[in-house]
């Protein structure tokens, strides 16, 4: 009888104790339903956007590294020779996926709080929240198709010429196509900025975005659209002054914010090796790129810019002319490992100069460009210049003042002229050895990214670029 | 020697008179084994059905004719016949490690007799095991010998764990790693590691969905039994103490590389690197004198030690096993002291509490200690390396002195060498340490509520910790390339994972008329298992201080997640023999499991089986002295893989910081309907013994179908990338096995047999997502298409130079000669798994001494040799060193056979300045065929005679020396052909466990080659 007794106890203990243990969850996450429970919910999925664009293929470094494409750097032969393909300008389907991924990915995740964003009451919370994500998609899609797709002013012909898909909803089950064309996108873009315009807060720090940096980031499309009134209109909204002689060379290891209307903060927790694309450190700076010597030498003596983006110094040997803007930081222990910094006053200042002298408007053209000028040469006097020489001088001050932040390669493209290299060598005197490939030729295919292997193998509605079959 | 040969033809005299004046009388005796009185030694008399029992003292008595034969059978140790002569005493000592009285194959939940089997099971004993020292991790000793296995070593890293892939590739991003149960507990393939090879009894690899539908849904990848050591009853305590010590070298390379003049000279030719200068000659002179091979700095001889001491035995209720051992192998790269450790104890008891209640316990620790290089594709790992640094460039930095210059830390300053950093400063400062702890507990009380029916209360746990410490040092080569001043940083990583499981199992066993048996089993399991850890990071350490993570200036970051899975099952099986001629059985299970969707979290699962056991049939009766076995089997069931992460079905949001606040955003997708991936897998199979089983073999074949894969579908980049499993696709496997063995010669001085298994594989994919190309992520070269083998490699088709200019040709996607490798295509039939493998083994022994032979051989399998890209590189990787044969490149029109022309192709070349990536790009060039045979042991072994132990305390005294990967034949591949893992960090899927084994290699852990030399006592 006791054997069955106790048989019978065991069973009881042991069956009844695991009753409907079948649903588990990881305590360190939450239920995508329950993500956006309450107000701080959304301000956490806003800021975890932000977080997603300092992904390294992102504004992490690949981006401000975008120059080995253009005419501003060369490959310095003593580095480890990384992205020299792409400075070759030799990407295919097989290539990577570039920024594309992560960019659609800042897209995919405020396209997720766009559609729970009727969870909170109507007022100013929702309408920055709204604000910020719908600026967020706009510059992830302006990112995208800069280099996915022609420019508007590239050629007559542009505007009519193969979009990318412009996501505004968040289903992973989509395969989208591409199916708008460039203008057609592009007014998707500034209807999005005009509407975050409008709802966003005038500020919400440095580093997440406000008015001044949507307008100045509006300003920045209106430009590439060639509507010039339209930047000159969006950039005179924009009340960030330029960042002074003084503090300039501060903004690159972050001891300074003065001009910096966004970017994104990197520290020691995010620890994104931004500046890696450019340079490491052993025993000296061992530069992956160096700038071209013809463009370094665009650099005036006087210009503070060249003591805050360069450092000529030896590397095993030799010595070089190594770019330091990406360098180091006071917030972050690790070399590289700097804040990202997407717009600066200046550069309104320049759009805004660029698109009065488009309109041939040379009196506040050469204003906006003296208020960049004055605040980097020493005993600055303005040249006065009007008509083609002005266009000539706005176009040499934006190469110089957005050097290494990736703005050349598509400055370069969307007006049409082709990529010339010079033929110096990589060494500080410009002796050593030039680039492999001089030159990419005005409206070569190669202007445009080429759409992952990836992705044409799972989407059927993805068509390849242009060039690439 | 006079004395000797009369004592056998007295013998002989007296055997023949016997048989003349045979007469019935009482013989008595006692029997004995190495370590005394044997009780409970069946003894029979040849062609009759009397016989007897050993009693506790060992002595038996039994009515006899004179000159009949007296049989002694005991489980474990070899049948004995004696003659009764004109003595009545017949004293015998019985020798161990002989076939068994009947087999017993532990099938998991039940045992069964190997007559009463009607599944494929491959079983391994401790006999196996014992004569292939080579290995710390039981896995190995799959390879060659189960059929239907295939088996690969992850890497050479002492203490790695072996792919081990039953009957094809089950499953496409699930795992495809089989079910281990060590005494019922589960154990991840990569904590097979804790388990001491020297403890294990036996392990039964079950095959079939027949046998493997009792797990359910976890058992479609195949089950794999490990059974630890008991003691037996009624033994008198036996203490054994096994030692072996070893060296260890690097696998023999079937290539060479440069030395520092053919270098400089090649450097010269393709115009890359100080060769390509005008180095004055003085300057040449002086590199070529710096000549060295960097394997020789980097690598050294390991050291192996292997100590082990056990003592078994029992009285009439309890049995005990227990033992404690040590193993260490301080691996072959220099300036790590130890590449694995491990210490292990165990404590298994059995014991009769009453008539009707047996417990039974097995208590096992293991802690281990493993310290790793970098497993990835650069200079931070010494196999990549060494094969980098140029034989030109010394290996300390010297001043003009000679004197080697101190770093930071005081140490001598190594080379950082052309590509910025040395391997062995790497090693030396950037340390990485694992302590991994194990326990292992099973409890089982047995209730006899009668003779047929009874009841098990089971319960097991397993308890793994793993402590990981990284540290950075600070002031060395990589904390300044990081960070330009001395910072240094350290990880600490902690990680705790807790499992138990429940079992209430009922048995009813009954012979009904003698001829009917059933025996049927139900059982409710319930199986929790629960992991949490945590990792910390922080920098700002003194130069030459202390180096936890406390003592760094800033904390960095901290993570902890945790996760629990839960099983909950129901289960039944019912075997029926008929007259053991005809073998049923059935089994039913079903299980819910936390891991899948709300609305799926159950599935059922059946198999059954059936078995004839031919020579059992009275009309076989004139053939049974010649074919004393034949069977024939059939068998078809379900079975399912659950071997995705947890909590895969469910969609969370996962937190993170930015600029100091909290951030959160989207972190898995889920299907709230996914659910198993099941197998259906049906399967015959022949065994037969002839000649009393001097010559045994199976044949089996099977084709195993799997459906609703738990497929790793991506999502389009358009929708931030990534992917999620569904429920999508359907693969196929099927293959031959074949194991033929035979007792070539056996007489009482000498024996030799020899066995060969040979198996093959074959695989389909029937259907994926809307039947489009699947590339998933962890795949570096392959691909998956309908109609495809599983993982057929995808590639661009290299055809060779143009021998007017030596430029690289391809093939485009409509086979038309190409100078571009953009155009891959499906490469049918070509993919990194075998198509066959199997093993050849063979033993000797002659008196004292044996000889065992293991030969393990694979075929049809291709390797993407990602190595030789980088080292016949075409000038491309032309700063690194190259192999010797990279000058067989194209030199003038006409050349053939040849590499491609690194000028033509080269950068400063004409045809095309980005030919030489295009030559060096990926495509078939570098896909090689990957079969091999190989000695993977030869032991030879010598054993004290017994009668010289008599005066000395021991019992046994067995001296061995054995090697391990001795000889190797690679026909097609430039490397060692077992390719694992190709690079444990560098692989897009990331974790080990996802990798494709042997798709790619690139510079993981080499294979090792080993001499060792043992010694087995027992006393």
């Amino acid at each position: 009888m006791k054997k069955y007794i106790i048989t019978l106890l065991i069973l009881v203990v042991t069956i009844s104790s695991c009753d409907n243990r079948l649903d588990t969850f990881p305590t360190s996450e939450v239920a995508t339903e329950e993500a956006f429970n309450n107000d701080g919910a959304f301000t956490n999925a806003i800021r975890g956007s932000y977080l997603q664009m300092l992904g390294g293929a992102y504004y992490g470094g690949a981006m401000q590294s975008r120059d080995v494409l253009s005419d501003n750097l060369i490959i310095s032969r003593e580095g480890r020779l990384s992205q020299q393909a792409r400075h070759d300008w030799f990407y295919d389907q097989n290539s990577g996926s570039f920024h594309l991924t992560t960019a659609y990915a800042v897209i995919r995740n405020v396209n997720i709080v766009l559609a729970n964003v009727d969870k909170i009451e109507a007022g100013s919370f929702k309408n920055n929240i709204m604000g910020e994500a719908m600026a967020l998609r706009a510059l992830a899609h302006f990112d995208i198709i800069k280099y996915y797709g022609e420019i508007p002013t590239q050629a007559a012909s542009s505007n009519t010429t193969l979009a990318m898909p412009y996501i505004t909803t968040a289903d992973i089950n989509d395969l989208p196509s591409r199916d708008l064309t460039i203008a057609e996108f592009y007014q998707n873009i500034v209807d999005d900025y005009s509407a975050a315009a409008s709802l966003i807060n005038a500020s919400n720090g440095v580093y997440q975005l406000g008015a001044n940096a949507v307008n100045g980031l509006l300003a920045n499309v209106y430009l590439h659209m060639g509507n010039m009134q339209g930047a000159v209109t969006a950039a005179n909204k924009v009340t960030a002054t330029v960042a002074k002689r003084g503090t300039f060379t501060g903004i690159w290891n972050d001891s300074e914010k003065d001009g910096v209307i966004f970017g994104l903060r990197n520290d020691d927790v995010t620890s994104v090796g931004l500046g890696v694309p450019y340079s490491q450190t052993a025993g000296g700076i061992k530069s992956e790129y160096v700038p071209d010597f013809a463009f370094y030498t665009l650099f005036d003596a006087t210009d503070i810019r060249k003591t805050a983006y360069f450092e000529t110094s030896a590397f095993e040997g030799n010595i070089y002319n190594h770019v330091t803007k990406w360098y180091s930081s006071v917030i972050a222990t690790s070399l590289g490992n700097v804040d990202a910094k997407i717009l600066r006053a200046s550069e309104v200042m320049l759009i805004k100069a660029e698109a009065y002298a488009a309109q041939g408007q040379d009196g506040p053209a050469l204003a906006a460009l003296d208020a960049v000028r004055s605040q980097r040469y020493a005993d600055f006097t303005s040249g006065g210049e009007a008509g083609s020489v002005l266009k000539e001088a706005i176009q040499l001050e934006r190469r110089l003042e957005l050097a290494f932040e990736g703005a050349r390669f598509t400055d370069i493209k969307r007006m049409g002229l082709p990529v010339n290299r010079s033929l110096f060598g990589h060494l500080s005197d410009g002796t050593g050895q030039s680039a492999d490939i001089l030159n990419l030729p005005a409206a070569d295919y190669r202007f445009n990214f080429p759409i992952p292997l990836r992705e044409l193998n799972l989407n059927p509605n993805m068509v390849q670029s242009p060039g690439y079959n | 020697m006079n004395t000797k040969f009369n004592r056998v033809l007295t013998l002989f005299l007296v055997l023949v008179a016997q048989i003349f004046f045979a007469q019935q009388k009482g013989v008595t005796g006692i029997v004995s084994d190495s370590s005394g009185a044997l009780p409970g030694v069946s003894i029979t008399i040849e062609g009759s059905t009397s016989g007897t029992e050993t009693d506790f003292d060992g002595k038996f008595t039994i009515k006899a004719n004179t000159g009949a034969i007296l049989i002694f059978r005991y489980l474990g140790y070899e049948i004995i016949k004696k003659t009764v002569g004109a003595s009545n005493v017949i004293n015998v000592k019985m020798i161990e490690g002989g076939e068994e009285l009947e087999e017993i194959v532990v099938i998991g939940y039940t045992n069964k007799k190997r007559g009463d089997i009607s599944s494929s099971i491959s079983s391994v004993t401790s006999a196996q095991l014992e004569r292939q020292s080579n290995s710390v991790s039981i896995d190995n000793a799959l390879q060659g010998v189960a059929t239907g296995v295939q088996v690969t070593a992850q890497n050479g890293k002492p203490g790695n764990a072996a792919f081990v892939r039953i009957r094809g590739i089950g499953s496409i991003n699930a795992g495809s790693e089989p079910l281990y149960l060590l005494d019922g507990i589960q154990v991840d393939e990569d904590a097979i590691i804790g388990i001491n090879p020297s403890d294990i009894e036996r392990m039964d690899v079950l095959k079939d969905a027949a046998s493997t539908a009792i797990y359910g849904a976890r058992g479609a990848n195949g089950v794999v039994v490990i059974t630890s050591k008991r003691g037996k009853k009624n033994k008198k305590a036996q203490i054994r103490v096994q030692s072996r010590l070893g060296l260890a070298t690097e696998a023999k390379r079937n290539f060479q590389m440069m030395n520092a003049r053919q270098k400089l000279e090649y450097e010269r030719a393709v115009g890359v690197g100080p060769g390509s200068t005008n180095l004055l000659q003085s300057e040449l002179d002086r590199l070529i004198s710096q000549d060295h091979d960097w394997s020789n700095d980097m690598l050294k001889d390991a050291e192996i030690t292997s100590v082990n001491v056990s003592v078994t035995g029992g009285d009439e209720k309890l049995t005990y096993f227990m033992s404690l051992g040590n193993d260490s192998n301080s691996g072959i790269i220099q300036l790590i002291e130890n590449a694995f450790t491990r210490t292990s104890t165990r404590l298994n008891v059995g014991y009769d509490a009453s008539s009707w209640l047996k417990l039974n316990t097995n208590l096992a620790f293991s802690t281990s200690n493993d310290q790793d290089p970098r497993d990835r594709n650069n200079v931070q790992n010494p196999i990549n390396g060494r094969f980098t640094a140029n034989p030109y460039e010394p290996v300390y930095l010297t001043d003009d002195n000679g004197e080697r210059i101190p770093n930071r830390r005081g140490l001598d300053t190594f080379n950082p060498t052309h590509s910025g950093l040395n391997s062995l400063a790497q090693v030396r400062a950037n340390q990485d340490d694992d302590t991994d702890n194990r326990f292992f507990g099973t409890l089982n009380a047995d209730i006899k509520f009668s003779d047929a029916f009874s009841y098990q209360f089971g319960t097991n746990v397993s308890y793994f910790n793993r402590t990981a410490r990284g540290v950075l040092h600070a002031g060395s080569a990589l904390d300044l390339i990081f960070n330009g001043t001395p910072t240094g940083s350290a990880d600490a990583f902690n990680s705790n994972t807790f499992q138990y499981s429940l079992l209430n199992k009922f048995n009813f066993n009954k012979v009904f008329n003698e001829k009917h048996a059933v025996n049927a089993t139900a059982f409710m399991e319930y199986q929790d298992w629960y992991n949490e850890n945590s990792f910390a990071r922080s920098q700002g350490f003194v130069v030459n201080g202390p180096t936890t993570i406390s003592a760094g200036a800033t904390p960095l970051t901290t993570n902890g997640s945790n996760s629990r899975r839960t099983l909950y099952s129901l289960a039944a099986s019912v075997d029926y023999i008929f007259d053991d001629k005809y073998i049923f059985n059935a089994t039913v299970r079903r299980d819910g499991s936390s891991r899948f969707g709300a609305n799926t979290k159950y599935g059922t699962f059946y198999g059954a089986s059936a078995a004839w056991n031919i020579h059992k049939e009275d009309f076989f009766s004139d053939l049974s002295n010649t074919v004393n076995n034949l069977k024939l089997r059939v068998n078809a069931g379900t079975s399912g893989n659950d071997q995705i992460g947890n909590d895969r079905s469910i969609s969370t949001f996962g937190f993170d910081a930015y600029n100091g606040n909290t951030t959160s955003s989207p972190d898995n997708f889920g299907d709230p309907n996914l659910g198993w991936e099941q197998s259906f897998t049906y399967g015959a199979g022949i065994e037969f013994g002839l000649f009393n089983n001097r010559i045994t073999g199976v044949v089996d074949y099977y084709k195993k179908n799997t459906t609703d894969l738990l497929l790793l579908t991506p999502i389009s980049g358009l929708q931030g990338g990534s992917a999620i499993f569904r429920n999508i696709g359907e693969i196929e496997n099927s293959g031959w096995e074949f194991e033929l063995r035979g007792d070539i010669i056996k007489n009482e001085n000498f024996r030799w047999n020899a066995g060969i298994t040979f198996s093959t594989y074959d695989s389909e994919v029937l259907q994926l997502a809307d039947d489009n190309d699947l590339f998933v992520d962890y795949a570096a070269y392959s691909g998956l298409r309908v109609g495809e083998e599983v993982h057929t490699f995808f590639l661009s088709r290299y055809v060779g130079v143009n021998p007017a200019n030596g430029q690289a040709l391809f093939l485009d996607e409509n086979d038309n000669v190409t100078t571009t490798n953009t155009e891959n295509v499906f490469l049918s039939g070509k993919t990194p798994f075998a198509q066959f493998d199997g093993g050849f083994n063979t033993s000797a022994s002659y008196k004292g001494f044996d000889l065992t032979a293991d030969f393990y051989f694979k075929g049809g399998n291709y390797i993407y040799n990602a190595v030789e890209s980088q080292q016949l590189s075409d000038g491309t990787s032309a700063n690194n060193n190259q192999r010797l044969d990279a000058f067989n490149y194209w030199q003038q029109p006409g050349d053939t056979n040849v590499l491609p022309n690194p000028v033509v192709n080269g950068y400063n070349g004409t045809v095309n300045a980005n030919n030489r990536n295009v030559s060096n790009g990926t495509s078939t060039r570098y896909l090689q065929r990957g079969d091999y045979i190989r000695l993977r042991n030869l032991q030879l072994g010598y054993s004290v005679p017994s009668q010289y132990l008599e005066k000395v305390p021991f019992t046994q005294i067995r001296m061995y020396f054995s090697g391990t990967n001795l000889w190797t034949y690679v026909p097609y591949y430039k490397g060692d052909p077992e390719v694992g893992i190709g690079s444990a960090e560098s692989n897009p899927g990331s974790s080990t466990r996802n990798q494709i084994p042997g798709e790619y290699s690139l510079n993981s852990y080499p294979t090792l080659r080993t001499i060792s030399y043992g010694i087995d006592l027992k006393f």
